[in-house]
């Protein structure tokens, strides 16, 4: 039996979206950042100086922070990705997708009218409960 | 979008022959909204009283002296002695799309004959998905039903509901959707819902309003910025300013100052129904997360029998934190009330810190599944809450207060419309519920109500299986999450700001 039923690919990104995501400022500690990773058991961040300047993720933290030994009291602007791959919450879910195979990458920031709003991660794709919105009550 | 738009939301005109339908409001509220800047008008249901046809030809009459560009919607009143026949042909379309040059307002029939309940079945939920997706773009979101999806205070009984409120509530949200405009309860009611407006209007014209009150319409303007609904009386206009926001970027949590666990439906029994295994390891979990307060939102036991109340007191006793109790109500069937007290003390109880004070309400009834709290109950709450020293104010009942998703919604907590106006009135921070063995946590204007699932039944909800809620309060924010029974796996629910966001003047 199963529950899980593939993604309809032309649904809007919107559906898939975290749009409450955390963040921490420029002059942050990697290491405070990693323990607020661990404190809501997350994958990634962004990093804002007023708006969002930049983000990075644990496999980030493992290539650029534990592999080269670099300092866990430097700040997360040394580590962060600053080239941003962003999405406009409209697009649909198959060129999200085409564009994380294009760019090799998990996460995408999702923007609405230039701002970046939230975040979607391939795990999301998993969440049964974003695609199971209804219970069948009633076929009417 | 232009800079701004205005829509009057009419709703229950019950127009009728007979007595129970005021001419005159309902013409002054036309004059009024025909002299006023209104763009479009929505009539959100019961626009005749009985269904029958002297009723539609009446209201015929009547509703063409609008103006403006309107939205008209059948309610339950109007499908009576099968009005939904007459409907089309009086109205139009029962269910379907205005497209504005900004502005998108999707309305969908949740009205079913001969019920005063609602639901919007499987075919109109798909089809209002697709429109959803369709016009999922438009700056601003619209969506109609007759139907309440969030009980409305001074309505009476919380009856006559959304089946599948939650579900719907769920798909608007997730489709972030602006504005939901409703009526059916006859006592106008604005509420934001995690950055959703949802206008409830009273009635426009009909006599049968509730408490006294008197005929209404709303006023509402969207902008860029914000969504103003002003509930517009003969004699009184109350104002309700929600920002419109939908993305949230936490930057700052601050320094920890709690952490609260919330169970609920540990069903413990001496049968396969409990499943013990579950219940160890997420007492394990709760024992490492060390929070500060267990707080067990009731069904505690399968059933209020001493072989389950036994067991009961030997398995809880190994959760290490203070833990406080509200039954649910299999924990006071049979004569589980008379061991209720044995096992957790007072029926309401109490627990406070230097942060915060909780407060239990017991909502369970004998012998029913149909909860109260009371108005002596609530007025005494009241009283307690506006002198507490302490800053964060948390009450816990059984019984839930906002519909959940995956659940049909019965409308199970008789005073609910009541019960949730007064929290949100007292800006009660936290209120934790734990009915329906769904996860569910969101804002209801500065108010975050969180629903846990059942911690180790065998029946669930959740796709996910058992789980409970822990809640981190910080200095900046409050972060709910769920944590699986088993698997102790951990996943958020909820974060919101620790601000405040309606205003009301």
């Amino acid at each position: 039996m199963k529950m899980y039923n593939s993604p309809n690919l032309e649904t809007p990104i919107r559906q898939y979206t975290t749009k409450k995501i955390i963040g921490v400022t420029q002059t942050e500690s990697i290491q405070r950042a990693c323990q607020k990773m661990v404190e809501f058991q997350i994958g990634s961040l962004v990093v804002c100086n007023k708006r969002v300047v930049g983000f990075f993720t644990q496999g980030d933290i493992i290539e650029r922070v534990v592999a080269t030994g670099l300092s866990y009291a430097e700040p997360v602007s040394k580590i962060m990705t600053r080239d941003l791959i962003t999405a406009d919450i409209d697009t649909p879910l198959h060129e999200v997708l085409e564009l994380m195979q294009q760019h090799q990458i998990r996460h995408v920031l999702i923007t609405e009218e230039g701002c970046i709003t939230g975040l979607f991660s391939l795990r999301d794709l998993i969440d049964v409960e974003r695609q199971l919105f209804e219970t069948t009550i009633s076929s009417e | 979008m232009a800079d701004r738009m205005r829509i009057a939301h009419i709703s229950d005109s019950h127009i009728t022959p007979g007595s129970s339908f005021s001419k005159d409001r309902f013409s002054s509220i036309i004059k009024e909204i025909n002299e006023g800047p209104f763009d479009i008008v929505v009539h959100t249901g019961d626009v005749t009283d009985t269904g029958l046809r002297e009723a539609y030809e009446l209201s015929r009459e009547l509703i063409a002296r609008i103006e403006k560009p309107l939205i008209i919607m059948a309610g339950n009143h109007d499908y009576r002695n099968v009005g939904y026949e007459l409907f089309e042909d009086y109205f139009g379309d029962l269910n379907g799309v205005y497209e504005g040059e900004d502005f998108i307002v999707i309305y969908v029939d949740s009205s079913i004959p001969d019920r005063n309940e609602g639901r919007v079945g499987s075919s109109k939920f798909a089809w209002l998905k697709d429109q959803l997706i369709a016009y999922n773009a438009k700056k601003v979101k619209i969506v109609a039903v007759h139907h309440h999806l969030i009980p409305v205070p001074k309505a009476g009984t919380e009856r006559n509901v959304l089946f599948n409120a939650g579900d719907l509530m769920d798909l608007l949200q997730t489709y972030d959707v602006d504005l939901v405009l409703s009526g059916h309860r006859h006592y106008p009611n604005v509420v934001d819902v995690d950055g959703m407006v949802i206008s409830n209007a009273g009635c426009m014209s009909c006599r049968k309003v509730r408490g006294g009150d008197i005929c209404s319409y709303n006023d509402i303007q969207v902008t860029e910025k914000d969504i103003s609904i002003q509930v517009k009386r003969v004699n009184h206009t109350d104002t309700y300013t929600s920002p419109r926001a939908h993305g949230d970027i936490f930057i700052s949590e601050g320094k920890k100052l709690t952490r609260i666990v919330q169970i609920a439906g540990t069903f413990i029994s001496d049968r396969k129904i409990f499943e013990q295994k579950k219940f160890e390891n997420a007492v394990q979990k709760i024992n490492a997360l060390n929070p500060e307060l267990v707080i067990h939102c009731g069904d505690i036991v399968e059933h209020g029998i001493p072989q389950h109340y036994h067991l009961a007191e030997k398995l809880l006793s190994t959760i290490t934190a203070p833990v406080v109790y509200t039954p649910g109500p299999r924990d006071i069937n049979y004569i589980g009330y008379g061991y209720f007290p044995h096992l957790a003390g007072e029926w309401d109880q109490e627990f406070s810190t230097p942060l915060f004070h909780a407060y239990g309400v017991k909502s369970s009834q004998y012998d029913s599944d149909v909860g109260a709290v009371g108005r002596f109950g609530l007025k005494n709450l009241e009283k307690i809450i506006k002198v507490q020293k302490e800053e964060l104010s948390i009450v816990f009942l059984h019984h839930n207060l906002v519909p959940l998703p995956h659940i049909r919604e019965k409308g199970l907590l008789e005073d609910a419309g009541d019960v949730l106006k007064t929290f949100c009135d007292l800006q009660v921070d936290l209120v934790l519920t734990g009915h329906s063995s769904y996860p569910y946590a969101l804002k209801v204007n500065n108010t975050i109500i969180s629903n846990t699932n059942a911690l180790s039944s065998k029946y669930v909800r959740s796709v996910y299986g058992n789980s409970f809620n822990v809640i981190d309060v910080y200095e900046n924010l409050i972060n709910i999450s769920e944590i699986h029974s088993l698997w102790r796996t951990k996943k958020i629910l909820g974060i919101w700001k620790r601000n405040n966001k309606l205003t009301h003047t």
